[in-house]
């Protein structure tokens, strides 16, 4: 789809991800990685849990089918590589350090993924993934009231600021289309990570109670539904929706009945107009549903009580691990998998088609590449001979 | 200059976020997003709040204006047939088409892709639902933390000797649209240059692992099932944590396992972690709870804002854990124009958000407020339908346009 677009990635953790969604669309993805190697092949977890520059799983995870070249940009020679590289480019994509941001003059769409805003007063604040998602909100939401606050367990700052870069660069890149002009393209990290604190900034306006860090739902005549539920083999996320969603709450408590006994006057609650009458029916009617759906789901497996779920149309999933979701007989015949290949020579089953269309397919194509390993070719393809590039490895600049 | 996409016509059936915020970037640069609802089945995000002042009310909850800012808004009732005609109509003269409804919703009212298509070859369409357009259970209606659990998310996130707690929120709802995004832009460039419209179709469910895919790898490749590991998110860094500031449920994210960032910490807090046990990486990893309990006792009596600043201004990675307060008045996040001032006839100004970033010369659009329901509903029927207005007096009075 974005044939004949290139792009140097000049790599960062918080590009990796742009870099993958514009190659795995079709682009011609070059990283740039220092001579020592990319800050992203140092992300655990390892290949076989052994460190090596080639063995960062997050590195294969966020690179294929993208091509690497090294060169130090902070040397005169490495710059003027990257210059030579960047004349065959139509994005140059960078982290909080924009070294190449006047290539907008050469008609360049350059998008720099800094971690605050570019001219505020934390734009030379120091950060690490953790300390920006501490910044954007979803951190101090996340986990149970009287713990501290939790995080993802996978970097998200990187994640978000990726994913969100991509958009930005193929706005950038329309533009330049349109006009024919570079264009300058800023992304925040912590403006990206936002995203996953929804409309918490907003609270503060009204005079309605602020979001709490709880694993249970806002309160509704004094009760907090559990969102999380045990069953026989893990635990179960169940909404018991109200107004525009609450025809599925009636599916399931009819569904419930016929698994524990629940009261008939409890099974036929409306709950579109949830809460209504006094306060104390209301809470004996949620209090009810919420006991049946506790003793309902102690007995079953997840998968059982997802089947139910879908059958009977209502919203209740099972928390699947990384083991369930390989198996899951939906996304392995939607075909979410493609094989990926590993440097120990094996190959895994990797999630790589995020989107389908009616007339392009997203492929694994090229595994993550080594570092280095197309230094040659890409140097010599924009007219180094073999000695020049020889001469550029002894001096450390490639 | 003028934005990436003015000129771009987009028809925006969706609702609640995913759909929805894929519509904003969309608006946000410049395309003319035209939300098709109805008074008769309300989009539920306008039933969530929070509320200004106070009121549940549709006009008055902010998480609309948060994700539908910039659109025009036209009430048309699907439950017509002749509803599912003036869709039709206006899907002949946009650029773009975004539903989320269950997969084969659409397809039943005859508004499918390859309806849509077969009348407008240029239409780029994307669909976004839990599990998408295709396989077995393709038909499962969900929203946003239902997506958590499937992605492998919820799983993740908690104590391990509590029952999990997921992540905040909905939370494929707040990844999903930027992939949804990324490809109808990427289709729209090559429909530009090769005339040919496209099909997007993202599972919401699937969207969310790619943003956990290190865990997945880890399983893939190594044969372990991670599960929850409570606050202990990177194992391989110390000190790196939250650690808790005075007042109530305050606390500040440090992260200064690196030489410098460590060295920079340790005269800091003097004499707080000269324990020589913490000298080295290796020291501080080997006794990393007793490391984390002395940052802790230190950070406990102190002001977590001065204590950032404290902290920052030695050059080390540290950040209060914000809450929506400090979110909305950051003078940081201003200062791009990340946040503008509204001015809506229902909720009057209020403080909003602008585009997710910025593009120079072409520029994004400022803070917008969302629109009232159908507000443009006649000026959308004449302007891009064609209708007269004898036509849409006619189907008001049918009450379809409701």
């Amino acid at each position: 789809m974005l044939d004949g677009v290139r792009v140097l990635e000049v790599s960062r953790s918080q590009t990796m991800m742009a870099g993958r969604v514009l190659a795995d669309l079709g682009a011609d993805v070059i990283v740039v990685e220092p001579p020592g190697g990319a800050e992203g092949r140092r992300l655990p977890p390892f290949l076989g849990e052994r460190a090596g520059l080639e063995r960062g799983l997050t590195w294969h995870a966020l690179n294929r089918n993208k091509r690497s070249v090294t060169l130090d940009v902070a040397s005169s020679d490495g710059r003027d590589l990257f210059l030579r590289l960047a004349a065959t480019a139509q994005v140059v994509l960078e982290g909080e350090q924009a070294h190449f941001a006047s290539l907008t003059q050469n008609g360049v769409v350059h998008c720099a993924v800094r971690a605050f805003s570019e001219n505020g007063p934390k734009r030379a604040a120091a950060f690490t993934d953790r300390t920006i998602v501490a910044a954007a909100g979803p951190a101090y939401y996340t986990g149970d009231g009287d713990r501290a606050p939790l995080y993802i367990p996978v970097p998200q700052a990187m994640m978000e600021a990726g994913a969100e870069a991509a958009v930005a660069v193929l706005a950038g890149l329309a533009a330049r289309e349109r006009d024919g002009e570079g264009q300058r393209v800023g992304v925040s990290m912590r403006v990206a990570a936002m995203m996953s604190a929804f409309s918490s900034p907003y609270y503060p306006g009204t005079q309605e109670a602020r979001p709490q860090r709880s694993s249970e739902r806002r309160p509704v005549v004094g009760i907090r539904a559990p969102q999380f539920y045990a069953c026989r083999d893990g635990f179960v996320q169940v909404n018991i929706s109200t107004g525009g969603f609450g025809a599925l709450t009636r599916r399931m408590t009819e569904w419930v009945a016929t698994c524990v006994p629940l009261a008939a006057d409890v099974v036929d609650t409306d709950w579109s107009r949830f809460p209504y009458g006094d306060d104390s029916d209301a809470a004996r009617r949620l209090q009810a549903t919420i006991d049946a759906l506790t003793l309902a789901f102690s007995t079953m497996t997840k998968f059982a009580i997802g089947d139910a779920a879908r059958e009977h149309g209502f919203f209740a999933a099972p928390l699947l691990d990384m083991s369930d979701i390989s198996r899951f007989v939906q996304y392995r015949e939607r075909g979410l998998w493609d094989s990926q290949a590993l440097p120990d020579g094996r190959s895994i089953d990797a999630p790589v088609r995020f989107a389908h269309f009616d007339s392009f397919e997203i492929a694994s194509g090229r595994p993550a590449p080594a570092l280095s390993e197309h230094t040659h070719e890409l140097l010599a393809e924009v007219g180094l001979s073999a000695q020049e590039i020889q001469a550029l490895f002894a001096h450390g600049i490639v | 200059m003028t934005a990436s996409l003015a000129g771009l016509r987009v028809l925006d059936l969706s609702w609640v976020m995913v759909g929805p915020m894929t519509g904003r970037y969309l608006a946000d640069l410049g395309a003319d997003v035209i939300k098709v609802e109805s008074r008769k089945r309300i989009d539920p995000l306008r039933t969530l709040g929070p509320f200004v002042g106070g009121v549940s009310h549709p006009e008055r909850t902010l998480s609309y204006h948060f994700i539908n800012a910039g659109k025009r808004s036209v009430t048309i009732d699907l439950s017509h047939e002749a509803g599912r005609d003036v869709v039709r109509s206006l899907a002949r003269h946009v650029d773009v088409v975004i539903e989320s409804f269950t997969a084969g919703t659409l397809d039943r009212m005859g508004l499918g892709w390859s309806s849509l298509s077969a009348e407008n070859p240029r239409l780029v369409m994307a669909s976004t639902c839990l599990f998408g357009q295709t396989g077995p259970e393709r038909a499962a209606a969900g929203v946003g933390t239902l997506g958590a659990a499937y992605s492998g998310a919820s799983h993740l996130v908690g104590w391990p000797d509590r029952p999990p707690t997921g992540p905040f929120s909905a939370w494929t709802d707040s990844v999903t649209p930027r992939f949804v995004a990324a490809c109808l832009l990427a289709a729209l460039r090559r429909r530009d240059r090769e005339g040919k419209g496209c099909y997007v179709d993202v599972a919401q469910a699937e969207a969310g692992l790619q943003f956990l895919l290190p865990e997945y790898f880890r399983f893939a490749a190594n044969g372990v099932v991670p599960g929850r590991r409570g606050a202990d998110v990177d194992p391989h860094r110390a000190p790196s944590g939250t650690f808790p500031c005075a007042g109530v449920d305050r606390w500040i994210a440090i992260d200064a396992s690196a030489d410098a960032h460590w060295r920079a910490l340790r005269s800091l807090a003097a004499p707080a972690l000269d324990d020589p046990a913490f000298d080295t990486l290796l020291g501080r990893l080997r006794n990393r709870e007793r490391l984390h309990s002395s940052v802790a006792g230190w950070t406990k009596p102190q002001d977590r804002d001065a204590l950032e600043r404290g902290l920052q201004n030695a050059g080390i990675p540290a950040h209060v854990l914000a809450d929506g307060d400090d979110l909305i008045d950051d003078p940081d996040l201003a200062a791009d124009g990340y946040y503008g001032r509204i001015e809506d006839p229902m909720i009057g100004p209020q403080r909003m958000r602008g585009a997710q970033f910025t593009i120079e010369p072409a520029r994004t659009m400022p803070a917008r407020p969302a629109p009232l329901i159908g507000a443009s509903t006649d000026e959308v029927l004449r302007e891009v339908a064609g209708f007269s207005d004898a036509k849409i007096d006619a189907l008001r009075r049918d009450g379809v346009l409701a």
